[in-house]
């Protein structure tokens, strides 16, 4: 059994070098296609981040009517805490909020004159809710719309942007979906090219396999040298194409913070190198496995 | 040893290859397969060693059904009833000696074990000082002998020879049959398809006639080996 694995591998090892040029196209056609897998996790991922960044950036306050006793807001403050997704609810009183905009409006005198001449504050007392995601900001506004609170509060921002902000993350969905379909039509094709260049490869080979079935060699003895090769050519491959796409990533790696501050491609692989690695390449082993098997099948029937 | 009963083959769209062949061949015994091109005679080999599969009909081999053989022990069977070709069928980018090696690296044999039976059978057909040639580089007469010796290293019961002296000089073609005869006498069986009068005349054994896909005639049948 281990003189036929010894033999098995080494076949494998002699069809790599014995067809040079195949063995080229073949790792060309993987590098190609792990470019492909990689575009694809970092678009998801850039998605991921630009909605997340977008979310954060989701302005939900409550304001509440002068006549609103302090104590009313701290009931809603502590009741919108219980909320199921709610993460954080601050309280801003009008104090902080005048101390908040007299430094906003520092450098424009007229506002901050007319502020001075005001003998009052008027700014009114306002809760800023965050949420784990912005799904639930509708439901904490519809509950305020519901609730016995409704009274007390004068407005909510939510209202205000909500539109291009849903707007914003329903295309950048529509975008997700289409990256998605596109990365299928592209894996696709590049399945295609693979299978074909595996075909020659397989071609190349038909007089060994004719003469290993004559000499009374079994299926897997004939397949065998058939993976091992397409092992070599897919780690050759996939080496060097990550290689190509960390380099090129780590050049770039401030560019990318200056489209969404929060997207950080190497962070993201290095944190996650393990599981990415063993989808995309896993992914390419398939494909190339899959091509073979199918391309080979034709000269095993007989 | 061999059996053919009632083997039927149609080529789509209505070829007819084989048509309603039987025979049995015991062991030991020399079988002359001789007919016109298009007779049948590779098909018939070649359902020999389930390489194609009959549309009718049962082969047996020391009693067993070939046709309900499963694929994983077709390699076996191709070991016992090996083969050899007009057009040879070696790796011709290998050397002599890995040729040879084939069917004990299928085996699994060890690297000490496979040389020593290659050097063996080298030997025997005189092709020792040939074994680090490449394949493609040898006579016709050459490469035949090494198809031999491919075959022999597995110890088959039966060769099943096509044409093996379609591409080879008389006195090739003379040295080929010698070595055939060598072996049955051995005990080997060997099935020698061709349309060459001379080894026909030769030989005086046992000769089925194809025509046409059918068994025109059976003579000798007595005849079992050249002993």
């Amino acid at each position: 059994m281990f003189n036929k694995i010894k033999k098995i591998l080494k076949s494998g090892y002699n069809l790599f070098w014995q067809e040079k040029i195949i063995s080229l196209i073949n790792i060309g056609t993987t590098i190609l296609v792990t470019f492909f897998i990689w575009f694809g996790f970092l678009s998801f991922y850039f998605f991921h981040q630009m909605i997340d960044y977008l979310q954060q950036r989701l302005d939900f306050s409550i304001y509440f009517k002068p006549n609103v006793s302090r104590e009313e807001i701290l009931k809603v403050q502590k009741i919108l805490q219980q909320f199921p997704g709610v993460s954080r609810v601050d309280f801003v009183p009008q104090e902080v909020a005048l101390k908040k905009f007299q430094e906003e409006v520092k450098s424009n005198p007229v506002i901050a004159k007319a502020l001075k001449e005001l003998q009052t504050n008027p700014l009114i007392d306002y809760l800023i809710v965050k949420a784990e995601n912005s799904e639930v900001y509708p439901k904490v506004a519809d509950y305020l719309e519901k609730s016995p609170y409704k009274v007390y509060i004068d407005y909510i921002t939510y209202f205000e942007n909500q539109r291009v902000i849903k707007r914003i993350i329903s295309i950048s969905n529509q975008l997700r979906v289409l990256i998605t379909v596109l990365i299928i039509i592209i894996l696709t094709f590049s399945s295609l090219i693979i299978f074909d260049t595996i075909l020659v490869s397989i071609y190349s080979q038909k007089e060994e396999i004719e003469v290993l079935r004559i000499v009374g060699a079994g299926n897997w003895f004939i397949r065998g040298p058939f993976f091992v090769y397409i092992f070599i050519f897919s780690f050759l491959g996939y080496i060097i194409s990550l290689g190509i796409l960390i380099m090129f990533l780590i050049r770039t790696e401030n560019f990318w913070p200056t489209i969404v501050p929060d997207f950080r491609p190497t962070v993201f692989i290095s944190e996650n190198f393990l599981i990415l690695n063993s989808i995309a390449f896993g992914l390419i082993l398939l494909i190339n496995f899959v091509s073979s098997l199918i391309s080979i099948e034709k000269y095993l029937k007989k | 040893m061999i059996a053919l009963r009632n083997v039927t083959k149609v080529y789509r769209p209505n070829i007819v290859a084989l048509d309603n062949i039987s025979f049995e061949i015991k062991a030991g015994e020399f079988v002359l397969l001789i007919g016109k091109s298009g007779a049948g005679k590779t098909t018939l080999l070649r359902i020999l060693r389930r390489e194609e599969e009959p549309t009718k009909g049962e082969i047996y081999f020391k009693n067993k059904n070939l046709i309900e053989l499963s694929k994983s022990r077709l390699g076996e069977i191709r070991r016992k009833i090996a083969a050899i070709h007009q057009d040879f069928k070696l790796l011709n980018k290998k050397t002599v000696f890995e040729n040879i090696a084939l069917p004990l690296e299928i085996l699994g044999k060890s690297t000490k074990e496979i040389k020593n039976e290659v050097y063996k059978i080298a030997e025997k057909l005189k092709i020792k000082s040939k074994l680090d040639q490449i394949a493609e580089t040898l006579s016709g007469g050459e490469k035949q002998k090494v198809c031999l010796a491919r075959c022999l290293i597995s110890k088959p019961e039966v060769i099943l020879a096509d044409e093996p002296t379609g591409n080879l000089d008389p006195i090739a073609s003379y040295e080929l049959i010698e070595i055939l005869r060598e072996i049955n006498k051995e005990g080997v069986s060997i099935i020698l398809a061709t349309h060459n009068r001379e080894i026909v005349e030769t030989l005086k054994t046992r000769v089925l006639t194809l025509q046409d896909g059918r068994l025109l005639r059976d003579e000798n049948p007595g005849k079992y080996t050249l002993i």
